[in-house]
């Protein structure tokens, strides 16, 4: 379990008008493919020209959305940057490699070398900032947020006073919705008015970015708190997942029925949902069940949305309607559980309260 | 073949579109201005970098990275230069 | 109550050995594994020279008795040292909730979409074989491949990835989070970073110079290292052969340019100067520094400026060991890590080879023969692109 660490500011971008706060699922973007692309004109302004220049879609995401958390929290200061990407700067790694192939390695672009590296939004954040502090990104597809989040929450058990800046970043360059989609990715076809209805495979792309300023001080800015994280991998089967889930509410003293919310990761693809959709009957029958992915649509960091998703929640007090997967009715969220997975590999489990 | 001061004007829309100056038109670029540092465009290492490859690509001409490269990318005007006494005919 | 981290247990594959033994042997006998390309299919091939592992994947899935078909070259020298620390650490139960594995890399499967992506611009093939890109699916492989059931992750921070991995299981551990962890990282030659570091202007024709005044540039390598991180703790219970101890650690951003160190060295000597902090010790305690040492122009002159700021006229015994296995990316951290610890061990100064001048600017000069000396700490430099600057020191016990 984790004691007082807190949610100071957020940032998010993606394909739905988070970066504006005074959205909090008003008007709603439906997907009409299976891929939901962020629209750049919504934070057009965030970044400086001739700074941006030379940044990647998945750069700009990833240093507006850090900038706007920073701004959020009001802290100017910042004691590390912690950053998790799936795919990393994938656009630049496939045009690098294009090229490569097309001129058969000769003349190639050394800007989209260098902004191929995993480590770029970090680096640049670090840079725009002239923040020296501790500055690490990780890389592990579905626990690339959490691990990234594990290890801020780390900092601050180590000391209360440190601000932390973390979070997630996916893009879904043109390049490489090609590839999943021969892959056998994606949906074929997106029913958007009852997503979670149609039962066939493949999952809906999604792209953006969530950053959070986290410190172990309360201030006039907390949304709320996180109460504890732990990543699973590769549960044999729902038993396992159900085990796993029931010692982690053990960890966190908590029964089910505090739970006021469970957002649960359900990608739309029926392979890598079965486990979760096992629980939904069988575990969290009781709970209010909500979604993310089909507004967020799916990535290594789609988790980070969901993140975003709670601490707006608890903060505003407030649940749109449109995330509710049932019926049950809950006045104020206080206490609210992610439960999700990327691929059927990566589970994770969030736990966010009211402070 | 053209005059010099055709190649300074071809090589300023060729330094914009390689280098993403998004918000830089041509007639922005003073010819004789210094392209790198804080007193010109603010072109760094790795734009000067993208501009061998840029005099490689289009005029055929190999630039090592060295202590001559500062004095042929000076400018607009010093690179045209170059380019217009070893551009092979 | 923050606990003692100690390294029970090493594994190595590079290009002077397949094993910790076969490293130190190399190391031992200054026998560098520096030379033409074979392997790798690159049109530069007779151009530029590397520290290629000369086994094709093939072979290396032999080495690891495993099916070479599943598995990226990335993901097999990864197996091959993970297996050999964990074996040396005697690791009895992987599956164990506070167990942790923690891995790095760069090119991750890029080695492997490299040469399919061509066929698949073709519609040859499908897009399959991206499953096996991102730098996930290593570190899932090796985890598999030992029986590690959790606490799993991966660092991407170019140059300083392994360190990191290293720095952030110590952590864990420190903190009571896990009482065991393998990490470290791996990284294969590819045509993507070969040509990359070209496109820089940075690799050396010849063979690299480390901290020479006429230095070209660097050679790239591959290979991978792990070691086994442990509680002191979790030692005394098991009654565990110690290593070395993890004395101290930093990581510290440059904030310079996305590729060049800043002229003063800002972000290597923060990352030195936590290190030595985090250690509880005094600069004037190390006895030899495993540089980062490229070869490059800049890192070198910057590393050195670092260097004379932090020991000003005493900078203790330095190398580079770079010139020996080329430059391995995200795996020089824990590769040089395990250099470190056997020349520790070994009460050994590891040479800097190819030097004869100093860099006029610096005026300092590494060790350029093995030297024989009482070691006591060790410090190892690793410094990334993006500015990402990782130090690590390593005690004797």
């Amino acid at each position: 379990m984790i004691h007082e660490v807190y949610i100071n500011g957020t940032g998010c971008i993606s394909a739905q008008e988070t970066f504006d706060r005074n959205w909090f699922f008003g008007k709603i973007r439906n997907p009409e493919k299976n891929f939901l692309p962020v629209n750049e004109d919504l934070f057009k302004n965030a970044i400086p020209a001739n700074v941006s220049r030379r940044m990647s879609k998945m750069v700009r995401m990833g240093v507006a959305s850090a900038m706007s958390a920073m701004k959020d929290s009001g802290i100017e200061k910042l004691n590390a940057i912690v950053a998790g990407t799936g795919n990393g700067c994938f656009e630049d790694s496939l045009k690098f490699l294009k090229s490569l192939v097309e001129n058969d390695e000769k003349l190639l672009s050394p800007a989209t070398f260098i902004q191929s590296t995993h480590n770029t939004v970090a680096a640049q954040i670090a840079l725009l900032l002239k923040c020296n502090e501790y500055n690490f990104t990780y890389v592990h597809r579905g626990f690339s947020f959490e691990s990234a989040l594990e290890d801020a929450v780390l900092q601050i058990e180590e000391n209360k006073n440190n601000n932390i800046l973390v979070g997630g970043i996916d893009e879904i360059p043109v390049a490489y919705l090609e590839l999943i989609e021969s892959a056998g990715w994606l949906k074929k076809e997106i029913n958007a008015e009852n997503y979670f209805s149609d039962i066939s495979d493949g999952m809906m792309a999604g792209e953006g970015s969530a950053f959070f300023l986290l410190s172990g001080i309360k201030s006039p800015s907390t949304y709320a708190q996180v109460r504890n994280i732990k990543t699973i991998y590769n549960p044999p089967d729902a038993a396992e997942l159900q085990l796993a889930v029931k010692k982690f509410l053990s960890d966190s003293q908590l029964s089910l029925s505090e739970i006021d919310g469970v957002i649960l990761g359900l990608s739309g693809d029926v392979q890598s949902d079965a486990k979760i959709k096992f629980l939904t009957g069988n575990f969290f029958e009781n709970n209010l069940q909500l979604s993310f992915k089909n507004f967020f649509g799916e990535s290594p960091i789609a988790v980070s949305f969901a993140f975003w998703m709670a601490a707006n929640m608890i903060r505003k007090k407030e649940i749109p309607r449109a995330l509710c997967l049932n019926d049950t009715v809950i006045k104020e969220p206080r206490t609210i559980l992610i439960c999700n997975q990327y691929r059927d590999k990566n589970y994770s489990l969030i736990l966010l309260s009211k402070c | 073949m053209e005059t010099l001061q055709q190649l300074e004007e071809k090589l300023k829309i060729q330094l914009i579109q390689q280098l993403n100056l998004a918000e830089i038109k041509p007639e922005n670029i003073v010819s004789d201005a210094p392209l790198f540092g804080d007193g010109g465009l603010g072109l760094d290492s790795i734009d000067a970098l993208e501009i061998i490859v840029l005099i490689e690509k289009n005029y055929g001409l190999k630039i090592v990275n060295s202590e001559k490269v500062k004095e042929i990318f000076y400018s607009v005007r010093t690179l045209a230069d170059h380019i217009y006494q070893n551009q092979k005919p | 109550m923050p606990q003692k981290v100690f390294v029970t247990g090493m594994g190595i594959i590079s290009a002077i050995g397949n094993n910790t033994s076969q490293n130190l042997k190399s190391l031992l006998e200054t026998v560098p594994g520096i030379s033409d390309i074979e392997i790798l299919e690159t049109v530069h091939k007779k151009k530029f020279k590397a520290g290629e592992i000369k086994y094709s994947n093939r072979q290396l899935a032999e080495l690891a008795n495993c099916n070479a078909e599943n598995f990226t070259r990335t993901a097999l020298l990864g197996m091959i040292a993970a297996k050999e620390a964990a074996n040396h650490a005697k690791i009895k139960d992987f599956s164990d909730d506070k167990m942790g594995f923690i891995s790095s890399t760069t090119v991750a499967g890029m080695c492997l979409t490299e040469l399919k992506y061509p066929d698949f611009l073709h519609s040859k093939i499908n897009g399959s074989f991206i499953e096996l890109n991102d730098c996930g699916d290593s570190t899932e492989c090796i985890a598999d491949f030992l029986g590690i059931k959790n606490n799993i992750t991966t660092i991407s921070t170019a140059c300083s990835s392994s360190a990191n991995a290293i720095m952030h299981a110590s952590r864990l551990i420190r903190m009571g989070k896990l009482n065991r962890a393998i990490a470290g990282g791996t990284d294969v030659l590819s045509k993507f970073t070969l040509n990359g570091f070209h496109s820089l202007q940075i690799l050396d024709e010849n063979w690299c110079r480390p901290f020479d005044e006429n230095r070209k540039g660097l050679n790239l390598g591959e290979g991978a290292a792990y070691l086994v991180l442990e509680s002191e703790e979790e030692i005394n219970k098991n009654v565990k052969k110690v290593i070395c101890e993890i004395k101290g650690c930093g990581n510290a951003n440059d904030a310079y340019h996305q590729t060049a160190s800043s002229p003063e060295g800002t972000g290597a000597f923060l990352a030195m100067q936590a290190a030595i902090q985090t250690a509880g010790i005094k600069p004037e305690e190390i006895n030899y520094i495993n540089a980062h040492g490229t070869g490059t122009s800049n890192n070198d002159l910057t590393e050195g400026v670092a260097l004379k700021k932090i020991f000003g006229k005493n900078i203790p015994a330095f190398s580079s060991t770079k010139s020996y296995t080329g430059h391995t990316l995200a795996a020089a951290g824990a590769v040089e890590a395990v250099f470190s610890i056997l020349a520790l061990n070994n009460g050994m100064v590891i040479p800097n080879l190819n030097f004869s001048d100093p860099v006029s600017e610096l005026g300092i000069v590494p060790e350029k023969k093995i030297t024989r000396q009482d070691l006591k700490y060790v410090l190892s430099n690793s410094f990334g692109f993006g500015g990402n600057c990782s130090s690590l020191i390593f005690g004797k016990v």
